[in-house]
């Protein structure tokens, strides 16, 4: 061996060379053929969402004090979504929005949280905290909660987004637990809630009444439409 | 990766250097068969999207900045760093992670200039890493970032830019404009429409490009470490004052020209005053940074 040919394959340089080659051209295939065997498929609602029925939500009411926010399924990211405006049964000027989406698409990337949303709109979010909130089975999850100004208007909004039967408050979250590979089958559900903070009453008293409206939506949701956990392995 | 030197950042003899150029380019080609797929991905992508079209020019800012710079070569070369092997080791491990079992696009393209980083330190070491980071630099901006991501990062700087946009348009005599949301609307003598409409969504993607050009402007030489910094500080207004140029050309000539809202004319006249204004404006701040603390030859990066 001449001594360039040494110098060129000093055993560091030989051995870095050979495993980053092995790596080059090994490692997308493997990879593509690790994907294929753990993908999970999509597993459907066991009702579909529009069937939702919001005499079932014990302490709140429909009201057409609002209309139900026009939704557009392509924006949405799916066809599976309930939107309705309800008041609480003892309070007849609040409005709550809320809105149900369901998603099964292990390829489907979780779609823009409202902080992300309300800000294409020009809107200002001005404070991004979480609360706890009862979620059926689930227990005491955190939701997320976004105080929003829109004009002169503060909007309260909390979110919960669940996935195989586990609450998370960011889509970040959602994202890694779809990642882990375990379940045969994924899907997630978003459960929002919107209202107005109006003059005549304060922040809490809207976040409990919006927190109440998603706790009692989602039980009925757990309850009835969603994938039973037993039928996701 | 050359072990005949003693020390470690002691410049190599022609020959040593043939030698290295010969392991950065295997290296490197290791590196961009690993990513073959996203690179595809990327070129593909750019072919369609306006918006990510920059990548296709990064190569021939690549080679014009390497040519620009080839006097520097032969001091660009030193004893190859152990750390070399674990930045390519890392840039693997994101690329693996990122693929399965998350499935994160950003980060995993992001592993394509941590890997090149990674083949240079480990055979030509951090005097060739500072010559070839301005070019590293260049190969992330040239990265599209995914639409969902980049809405994220960049929709409060650009309501920023169009409430400037519209203060600015507003001042003009005749004009009336109005910020409601992101849209910017505006009323003159018999006229009413729409300026820059979906600007955080597409056409703020142009930042990436901007920013190319300026890296590329202000590395056409080799500076100074002092100058490095000088333009980390002033990068960041430039970009911004450029942006700023390129919605309220949109905006003037959507208004002189009573141009549809989606025109693509205002677009496209935006996207190159914005371009010349940070290819300019970095150019200047970078003259005079030249002219006032000309570089004595130790000081060069």
């Amino acid at each position: 061996m001449t001594a360039n040919a040494r110098r060129l394959w000093s055993p560091l340089f030989a051995f870095t060379a050979i495993a980053m080659a092995v790596l080059g051209i090994g490692i997308p295939p493997a990879l593509s053929a690790i994907k294929a065997h753990f993908a999970k498929e999509p597993i459907d609602l066991r009702r579909t969402l529009h069937e939702f029925d919001p005499d079932r939500v014990p302490t709140f009411v429909t009201t057409d004090a609002w209309a139900p926010p026009s939704v557009d399924p392509r924006s949405l990211g799916t066809e599976e979504f309930y939107t309705e405006v309800f008041r609480p049964r003892e309070d007849r000027d609040g409005s709550y929005a809320l809105l149900l989406t369901f998603y099964n698409d292990p390829e489907d990337s979780i779609p823009h949280t409202p902080e992300v949303c309300y800000r294409q709109i020009g809107s200002v979010v001005d404070r991004m905290t979480r609360t706890k909130v009862k979620m059926a089975d689930l227990g005491e999850v955190d939701v997320r909660v976004l105080d929003i100004s829109q004009g002169p208007h503060h909007l309260l909004i909390v979110y919960s987004i669940v996935h195989n039967g586990q609450a998370f408050y960011e889509r970040e979250q959602v994202r890694l637990a779809m990642g882990i590979p375990g379940d045969k089958f994924t899907y997630f559900t978003k459960v929002e809630v919107a209202t107005e903070v109006r003059r005549n009453q304060t922040r809490e008293e809207a976040l409990e009444k919006a927190c109440r409206l998603l706790s009692e939506s989602f039980e009925i949701l757990r309850e009835d439409y969603l994938p039973l956990d037993a039928d996701l392995r | 990766m050359n072990h005949s030197m003693s020390a470690p950042d002691q410049v190599l003899a022609p020959a040593d250097r043939r030698i290295c150029a010969i392991q950065t380019g295997f290296l490197a080609i290791c590196a961009l068969l690993l990513v073959r797929d996203d690179l595809a991905g990327m070129v593909a992508e750019a072919l369609v999207k306006p918006d990510s079209a920059h990548l296709l020019v990064a190569p021939v800012l690549i080679a014009l900045l390497w040519w620009s710079r080839r006097r520097q070569l032969p001091a660009a070369s030193s004893r190859g760093s152990l750390l070399g092997p674990l930045l390519l080791i890392a840039g693997t491990a994101i690329f693996i992670l990122c693929t399965f079992p998350f499935a994160y696009l950003q980060p995993r393209r992001l592993a394509l200039p941590i890997l090149l980083g990674g083949a240079i330190l480990t055979t030509i070491g951090w005097r060739g890493l500072r010559f070839w980071a301005p070019m590293l630099l260049l190969v992330a901006l040239a990265i599209p970032i995914g639409a969902r991501f980049f809405v994220a990062l960049i929709v409060r700087p650009e309501t920023l830019t169009l409430q400037v946009v519209q203060s600015l348009l507003d001042v003009v005599p005749g004009w009336s404009v109005m910020l409601e949301g992101l849209d910017i609307f505006y009323t003159t003598d018999g006229a009413a429409g729409t300026i820059a409409l979906g600007q955080p969504n597409r056409g703020a993607q142009h930042v990436l490009a901007m920013a190319s050009v300026m890296v590329f402007a202000h590395f056409f030489r080799v500076r100074p470490i002092g100058h490095l910094v000088a333009f980390l500080v002033l990068g960041l207004p430039i970009l911004l004052i450029a942006n700023i140029a390129r919605v309220l050309t949109i905006g003037v000539w959507t208004i002189l020209a009573g141009s549809e809202p989606l025109d693509t004319t205002p677009m496209i006249v935006g996207t190159v005053v914005g371009l010349v204004v940070a290819y300019f404006g970095t150019l200047l701040p970078s003259a005079i940074l030249t002219v006032l603390f000309a570089p004595s030859p130790e000081d060069e990066e």
